[in-house]
């Protein structure tokens, strides 16, 4: 029961993001995305494999091809896709329980290698990446560093129990601990890693409760807390040294140009009274609304979002309701908005939709 | 992963106490006039004598509701091979099965859940407070002496209280001590070696000693590997693996007894204790085949039964039972603190029942029982909140039978009061829960009976329903069943070749509401919520086909087939609208031929279903594919000294056919079963 449970919640809990590109990299600061891929973790319960669902701009659809992408170009299941990266020339998708990382291209996903973590580091989540390596927490408690030239594991450093949704500030590498596999999240943590040295620092605060993603840019490094799902609420907090300041109450986040866009769908609401919001990252004031909800096109049941760091427009992934409740193994939706928040299109996707990655 | 249910406490203590409560019913007894004649009909021995009046044609045809009994010697005849096997040859059965000799098998029937399924193990209902389902790969199909189910309100009148609380029953009776008049040593030596490392010794002895008062003894032992092969399907290609982690080791022993108290009074008791290491194979996960759980789990129970005739018209029964569970389970895996995941479980129950049956006229009886129960929760979970219930079900009926006419009439009055050691206790709930039953033979001449019957029923919410972490609620309420049976029954009796033919059908119509089900609350949290409604419609049919070849050769033919539509009928805006409900199949069924000769009986056996889905939304990608799979058996037997060997040798799986009952739980293929067994 407690596995069904706990591997709903990691299945459900976990929001999209993209890595904040180091602006040092100009070459992919200018350019614009060209489509998008919808990593989805299907559902092991009900027969249904995870895949990868493919949007490209220019032609605006999505074909029966393309609902499947993984599956067409390579004729074998990914399986419970967790979240994915593009960095250079390759595609990162990690699958949790499956425990592989594959390396495909970007463009055809066709596998250029299938790399299974060994040893105490298994279990990939998600990615970050910086100076030709991607770093990938892994939920046994480590975060590996992956060399993206020979595609090997090089070390894997020990941080906190249940580590989730990584980023970098600077040369040190941020990573929320979620401690999400206890039932009290007393080991919640973020593990601070110095790049050059590869050292590991622990930082402990007690409102930092069940962090599951961490997003930085020069104006600070945020930290979304799931709280403990009875009097801990989810929220947002700024880390400020060793302290936090509380940016706002919110359940899924994302860092574009200097500002955190954020969804709070706290339990016991109903989706009406789910709010999109964003804050300056700097004064921490509120901003406005992320995006413009339409009657026609409201985001049905949302489990996750992204900001294309190329051009600001936002994605939200959404299950499907199945009359009054969402319908966690019927194929999910994506939202597309530009970077204004006006409502472009929406369509369909896998099963469990977990994680936009947009394509350059 | 986690269908397993995991219970109750291994304390010394604890298991002294019970005797000290069942040997304390002595005082039960003492108040109970003793006169002539023995046992009262209890279910169980009702059963027996149908079996023994006609050896193949068991159903017993006079049944208000569907009965569908199977025999020791007919399950023989039919070559089934385990009780898995059993509970496919009755029609309307939907049973999960994860596979193997170690994997978890639950049974529910005509679309109701698992929780809906009563089993009565010798006269007394198993129960699982936690998970509401009982496992029954824990009975071994050797020491069965019948398997019945009956579908709605039994006819049988003399029943306790909590044997009228389900919607469908399973009846496992064992076998029995040898008789009072048998004053020899009874033994049964048994061995079976099988496919994937399978050593299955088992061993009874018994005896009668002084005319008054039987027992025996049971010891068995279960060895399997269970490492065998299975197709993978991954996308547009396929591979050969094996299960792996998958070794188990079981052990059970018995003790049984029966006490001629007077001429009419008569004790039984039975002390079991049940022992099961195994590793899980789980779920079968694309590029990783590592999988450390463990789960051990120990049952102990003890229980007593007094029959007493106190006049012609009066008799009396009086049940009590102790039972306690236990189970441990281990995953280890660095993603937990500490790197393993350990839960342990410790289930309680103390039962009580008083049934008295009074003969008012010839035609008319009226029967009343009561049955007060107490289960608690326990375990090493700081999060598990200890809950207790306490039960009390009372039963009031009235059965009017003539030769032509069966009328059946029973109302169950139930309260469940709910306590917990630490914070909000889940809802209380009485309820009252009519059922009304008929059978009717229009004709004497004729072996024709047409039967019809309403049951009213529900089920409790599960300790884990109403408490698990996180997940639970206390606010849920009973789930809701109600269910309308029509069915007819028709057997023909021939000389010559025709030997018999016996056909029965049944048409129902089901409804579940207040259907308990997890859906999300938000994003990242779960609740469990009576949201659900369900409708079953569905059709039984069995028949079964005796000829008579010659002097020394009989074929037997048997079948049945269920046609079952179950549906969500919740929201008719949701996807999963008038669907189909998850792993149900449209289709199933099985057949058997038997060829009874002198030289080695021969039984070709199959069991089929249509395509399902693991989705109640039948999407196609989430299709669970059809099967058959076609077993042979083939048995022998030698008359040695005063005592009997049996040979048997099974090929089950003939045709290696690579199937699922639970999605990526796959099934052994091909495989063989040899059985030496001596008896005497």
């Amino acid at each position: 029961m407690k596995k069904i449970f706990m591997l709903m919640m990691i299945a459900m809990a976990i929001a999209g993001f993209t890595s904040c590109k180091e602006k040092n990299e100009p070459k992919e600061a200018n350019e614009t995305s060209t489509g998008m891929y919808v990593i989805c973790a299907g559902n092991s319960y009900s027969k249904i494999p995870g895949g990868v669902t493919a949007l490209d701009y220019k032609s605006g659809e999505v074909t029966p091809e393309m609902q499947d992408a993984f599956l067409n170009a390579n004729k074998i299941e990914p399986g419970d896709l967790t979240s994915g990266l593009i960095y250079g020339s390759k595609m990162y998708l990690a699958a949790t329980n499956s425990n592989v990382i594959w390396v495909v291209n970007p463009q055809t996903l066709k596998i250029i290698k299938q790399i299974q973590p060994q040893g105490k580091a298994t279990s990939p989540r998600y990615f970050v990446e910086k100076a030709g390596k991607v770093y990938v927490t892994m939920f046994t408690g480590y975060v590996s560093v992956l060399d993206t030239l020979t595609l090997q594991i090089d070390e894997s450093v020990a941080v906190g129990p249940n580590p989730e949704r990584p980023a970098i500030a600077g040369d040190k590498l941020y990573v929320p601990n979620s401690d999400g596999w206890s039932s009290t999240f007393s080991n919640s943590s973020v593990s601070v890693i110095d790049l050059q040295t590869m050292k590991e620092g622990k930082l402990t605060n007690s409102l930092l409760v069940n962090p599951t993603h961490i997003v930085a840019d020069s104006n600070g490094v945020f930290v979304l807390t799931m709280g403990n799902y009875k009097d801990v609420v989810a929220k947002i907090y700024k880390l400020d040294g060793n302290e936090v300041k509380e940016l706002c109450e919110a359940t899924k986040m994302d860092m574009y140009d200097g500002k955190i866009y954020t969804i709070n769908a706290p339990y016991g609401k109903p989706v009406s009274g789910y709010t999109y919001k964003i804050y300056n990252a700097r004064t921490l004031a509120f901003m406005g609304d992320m995006i413009q909800q339409t009657t026609a096109n409201y985001v049905e049941y949302p489990t996750d979002f992204s900001v294309d760091k190329a051009t600001g427009d936002i994605v939200v992934l959404s299950y499907r309701m199945n009359g009054e409740y969402p319908g966690y193994s019927l194929p999910g939706y994506a939202y597309l908005y530009d970077s204004k928040g006006v409502f472009k299109q929406r369509i369909g996707t896998g099963i469990d939709p977990k994680f936009v990655v947009f394509k350059r | 992963m986690a269908h397993y249910c995991y219970w109750l406490l291994p304390k010394r203590g604890n298991i002294g106490l019970a005797f000290a409560l069942l040997f304390s019913n002595a005082t039960f007894a003492a108040f109970i006039p003793q006169s002539q004649a023995t046992a009262s009909k209890d279910t169980v021995r009702e059963l027996e004598e149908v079996v023994v009046s006609s050896q193949y044609l068991q159903k017993d045809v006079k049944s208000t509701a569907p009965l569908y009994n199977l025999s020791s010697e007919r399950m023989k005849l039919l070559g089934v091979t385990d009780l898995a096997d059993a509970l496919h040859r009755l029609p309307g059965v939907v049973l999960r099965d994860y596979g193997g000799a170690g994997g978890v098998k639950t049974v529910s029937v005509r679309g109701f859940g698992a929780q809906h399924t009563g089993v009565i193990y010798d006269g007394i209902q198993l129960s699982d407070c936690q998970s509401g389902r009982v496992d029954l790969s824990r009975y071994s199909l050797d020491n069965v002496g019948s398997l019945s189910m009956v579908v709605g309100d039994n006819s049988d009148i003399f029943i306790s209280a909590k044997a009228a609380s389900s919607a469908a029953t399973v009846v496992i009776s064992s076998m029995s001590v040898p008789s009072f008049q048998d004053s020899l040593w009874r033994t049964t030596a048994q061995l079976r070696v099988g496919s994937f490392g399978l050593l299955n010794p088992y061993l009874k002895v018994g005896r009668s000693v002084g005319g008054r008062f039987s027992f025996s003894t049971i010891g068995e032992f279960t060895y399997s590997k269970n490492d065998y092969p299975f197709t993978l399907r991954n996308g547009m290609t396929q591979t050969q693996e094996r299960r792996k982690n998958s070794r188990m080791k079981s052990g059970h022993v018995e003790l049984n007894g029966r006490y001629r108290l007077s001429g009419t009074a008569q004790l039984e008791g039975k002390a079991f204790y049940y022992d099961n290491g195994r590793e899980l194979p789980g779920q079968v996960v694309l590029y990783n085949p590592v999988n450390n759980e463990y789960l051990r789990e120990r049952n102990f129970f003890s229980q007593l039964s007094l029959k007493s005739m106190v006049s012609d018209k009066l008799k009396l029964q009086g049940l009590a039972k102790f039972n306690w569970d236990a189970s441990f389970y281990r995953d280890v895996n660095g993603k937990y603190p500490g790197g393993q995941l350990i839960e342990n479980y410790f289930q309680r129950e103390y039962y009580l029942s008083g049934s008295a049956l009074y003969q008012l006229q010839e035609a008319w009886s009226v029967n009343y029982a009561a049955d007060c129960f107490y289960n608690s929760l326990t375990g090493n979970d700081p999060t598990i909140v200890n809950p207790t219930r306490l039960s009390l079900l009372q039963t009031a009926a009235l059965k009017y039978g003539r030769e032509c006419w069966q009328l059946m009439g029973r109302a169950l009055w139930s309260v469940y009061k709910n306590r917990v050691m630490k914070g909000d206790a889940a809802k209380d709930a009485s309820k009252f829960s009519p059922s009304v039953s008929m059978s009717f033979q229009p004709s004497m001449d004729r072996l024709f009976f047409l039967r019809a019957s309403y049951k009213n029923i529900f089920r409790m919410p599960t300790f884990n329903e109403s408490y698990y972490f996180r997940m639970g609620s206390i606010q849920l309420k009973p789930e809701d069943t109600e269910q309308v049976n029509i069915g007819a029954t028709w057997q023909r009796n021939g000389s010559g070749t025709f030997e018999s033919l016996m056909l029965t059908a049944d048409c129902y119509a089901n409804r579940v509401r207040n259907k308990i089900v997890a859906i999300p609350q938000n994003m990242y949290l779960w609740s469990m919520t009576n949201l659900d409604r369900v409708r079953s419609l569905g059709l039984d049919a069995t028949t079964q086909l005796s000829l008579r070849a010659s002097e020394s050769q009989r074929f037997v033919m048997a079948g049945n087939y269920s046609f079952q539509r179950v549906q969500p009928r919740t929201n008719p805006k949701a996807y999963d609208y008038n669907k189909q409900v998850a792993y149900i199949p449209k289709h199933s069924g099985a057949a058997s031929l038997s060829w009874l000769n002198p030289w080695a009986d021969c039984v070709l056996h199959a069991v089929g279903v249509s395509n399902r889905y693991a989705t109640s939304y039948n999407l196609p990608v989430s299709r669970v594919a059809g099967y058959v799979d076609l077993g042979l058996s083939v048995m022998r037997s030698f008359v040695m000294g005063r005592g009997r060997l049996n040979l048997r040798g099974d090929m089950l799986n003939v045709f290696n056919t690579q199937y699922e009952i639970v999605t990526d739980y796959p099934m052994p293929g091909r495989n063989f079963r040899f059985t030496i067994s001596f008896e005497q």
